[in-house]
């Protein structure tokens, strides 16, 4: 292994930004300084849009997908400053994957592409079939109801092991409700939100 | 599928392209072993920060195996 550094914050206000580029969040961990991504983080150019990151990051899909048989079509959106690049086509199941892994692949492998060849931090979110958005939504909806059974009964309720972009969805759906809190507990891949009654 | 998918995404990855290439393999278990030789500089760029790469590419490839073939694995050489 190159690189033993903290890959997963510990704190929750680490995880509220999650998002960024394979979750390499600014950091003076000295482990950093010799990992293999010192050309993308010494970069001080302006950066570039997001426009731009998702006409790359399609580029990108388009080429890849089809090297692995599939016949799909990329669609682009910008939210923000992130660009947000969804699939669809035949077959995209099997590039879903069992509980999104295959897509987690294939996000990692489009954001550090985009990075080398835009030698510059990126954001981006890469769908397939719109399951993040509606795997999105079934969690929050989850979340709502631990959130309502926990305030109700003034205990904690243990959810079971999310990676950082789910357990983010279940923070900030509970962030909306009065008399709840939520926190992580336990080491990738195991880790998971507690939820608490506050009231 | 699966050497296809690897041939289109190393010159992706890598900073020195005309030192990357891949050889593929049969295992003692009949399973097919795509080898990645890169350039020195290139093999942390190709494993990732906590092997998160190299994951990545074997999900990949799995993926873009036909289901009924043999298994695939991917190794980074030096």
């Amino acid at each position: 292994m190159i690189d033993p550094g903290p890959l997963e914050e510990q704190s929750n206000a680490a995880e509220q930004v999650f998002d960024t580029p394979s979750g390499e969040q600014d950091t003076s961990d000295a482990a950093d300084a010799g990992a293999a991504e010192t050309d993308v983080a010494s970069e001080t150019e302006a950066p570039p849009g997001a426009d731009v990151v998702a006409a790359t990051a399609a580029t990108f899909l388009e080429g890849l997908l089809k090297a692995m048989g599939f016949d799909c079509a990329v669609a682009t959106e910008v939210d923000g400053d992130t660009a947000v690049v969804n699939v669809t086509g035949e077959g995209m199941g099997a590039v879903i994957g069992r509980r999104g892994q295959t897509l987690e692949a294939l996000q990692e492998l489009a954001r550090t592409a985009v990075q080398r060849r835009l030698r510059a931090r990126v954001r981006l979110n890469v769908d397939v079939e719109s399951y993040r958005a509606r795997r999105r939504e079934s969690l929050a909806e989850y979340a709502r109801s631990m959130a309502g059974r926990a305030r109700e009964r003034g205990t904690e309720i243990e959810l079971e092991p999310m990676s950082a972009y789910e357990r983010k969805i279940i923070h900030d759906a509970v962030g909306e409700i009065e008399g709840v809190t939520t926190f992580s507990e336990g080491e990738e891949p195991a880790r998971k939100v507690i939820v608490r009654g506050t009231g | 599928m699966t050497r296809a998918m690897l041939d289109y995404v190393l010159p992706w990855l890598v900073d020195y392209e005309e030192d990357a290439s891949i050889a593929e393999l049969e295992g003692e278990g009949g399973e097919v072993i795509f080898e990645l030789t890169v350039h020195p500089d290139d093999m942390g760029k190709v494993i990732g920060r906590n092997g998160r790469i190299i994951r990545s590419l074997r999900t990949l490839a799995r993926a873009a195996s036909p289901g009924e073939g043999p298994p695939v694995s991917v190794e980074v050489v030096d």
